[in-house]
């Protein structure tokens, strides 16, 4: 690598470092799993690496990219035609989501209710298609306003509000079912 | 009660401080605040979804990778090559590579080379069988160490595209340059949800028969 490459290597590295791990948890609640979310996350930072004369100068950079990671996301899902969420030929739950979240000061009966709890919300997101899901974890759980995800998820307003109107329908019927919420 | 009021005790109402009376008679009442709970609901719930971390090591890499100098741009559409890929070409060492637990728990297969100074180049072809269920779309990656190199593709480190695969055997067959000591190979499919991956140490001297652990195409338990 040439000097002039470490240099921008090194500006880049150093730009993404304060959004690096909430890009991840991001890329985590998109996919569902561990290894999706590293495959969204690694060919994110080729893309940020591509386009990094375009957002480095902005006041915030976090907002493209956002723009970039749910856009990809949803680009990258219809091409694979993947199947969202836990994919049980690769990772086990208890393996990868019920040991990462029990809590050691917990009770067995407490930590397995709450595990539980977790794996039912997956489920819930599984039934989503992939941008309903994009929807829900931008406005719903990470507590972005419908106008800000119309900006990232470049759609219109009315359509992201009906979307998400099924959305918490599906949803409510499905944790309710489960009984594990309501 | 006004549904501005009872929105304002919903927020504020706690385990030890739950809905009044009156609330509650608002509440059976009024549909536009029982929807107003029901989402209020539904968000903590959707909220109280704990997702891990990164790992520190992955994010350093991706970063690094990410910024690998590439001489040609990565372009993710190589129909001819899925094309080639699809051809029953039979040249050279083949390699198989099933959803076992042989290969997934034991040592990594290698190959090796007839001996050669480590500065010159030789070509390998190294060949992998994917079986697939049914006819189907997937998309194939393979990563190559620094010192292996995918003839017509030089500087290129990893590529990806999409290949059709018949049912039944699917043959993979890449060559090869491999430079000095040679590297890892890695080869990732995704298809029919599930994403299959092996890895390979493809060295520079001597060719070897296969290892006798490696799993044979026609064993019913390695079928994906």
């Amino acid at each position: 690598m040439t000097d002039d490459q470490q240099t921008v290597s090194t500006r880049f590295a150093q730009a993404l470092k304060p959004y690096a791990a909430d890009i991840y948890r991001t890329a985590y609640r998109l996919t569902g799993n561990r290894t999706d979310a590293q495959d969204l996350v690694q060919e994110l930072f080729i893309k940020l690496f591509q386009q990094f004369d375009s957002w480095s100068g902005q006041p915030e950079p976090v907002q493209w990219i956002r723009r970039v990671l749910y856009n990809l996301h949803i680009d990258l899902y219809r091409k694979r035609r993947h199947i969202h969420g836990i994919d049980p030929g690769t990772l086990h739950p208890d393996e990868n989501i019920l040991d990462s979240l029990a809590s050691t000061s917990e009770g067995p009966d407490h930590a397995a209710e709450r595990a539980k709890q977790q794996l039912s919300i997956q489920h819930a997101l599984n039934s989503l298609d992939v941008e309903q899901r994009a929807l829900v974890v931008l406005h719903l759980i990470e507590g972005h306003t419908l106008e800000e995800a119309s900006a990232v998820l470049l759609t219109p307003l009315g359509t992201l509000k009906s979307r998400l109107h099924r959305c918490k329908i599906k949803l409510r019927t499905l944790l309710k079912k489960d009984g594990t919420f309501f | 009660m006004q549904c501005t009021e009872a929105r304002s005790k919903l927020n504020t109402a706690t385990s030890e401080q739950p809905y009044g009376v009156e609330l509650r008679e608002h509440l059976a009442s009024c549909q536009l605040c029982q929807c107003y709970v029901e989402d209020e609901q539904l968000t903590r719930a959707l909220q109280s979804w704990q997702v891990p971390g990164p790992d520190q090591a992955f994010l350093q890499q991706a970063m690094l990778r990410a910024t690998r100098p590439i001489r040609n741009s990565a372009t993710r559409k190589w129909s001819w090559l899925a094309a080639t890929a699809a051809s029953l070409a039979l040249v050279g060492v083949l390699l198989s590579w099933m959803y076992s637990s042989e290969l997934k728990n034991g040592p990594l297969p290698h190959l090796q080379m007839a001996d050669a100074p480590s500065t010159q180049s030789v070509q390998r072809r190294v060949s992998i069988v994917i079986y697939s269920g049914d006819e189907q779309d997937a998309e194939l990656s393979i990563a190559l160490a620094e010192n292996l190199e995918l003839e017509g593709f030089a500087g290129q480190q990893t590529l990806t595209w999409n290949a059709h695969l018949t049912k039944g055997e699917n043959l993979l067959s890449l060559p090869l340059l491999v430079h000095g000591e040679g590297g890892e190979l890695q080869v990732t499919s995704r298809f029919a949800g599930r994403k299959h991956q092996v890895q390979l140490k493809v060295e520079a001297p001597r060719i070897k028969p296969l290892d006798s652990g490696i799993a044979k195409p026609n064993r019913p338990e390695n079928r994906v």
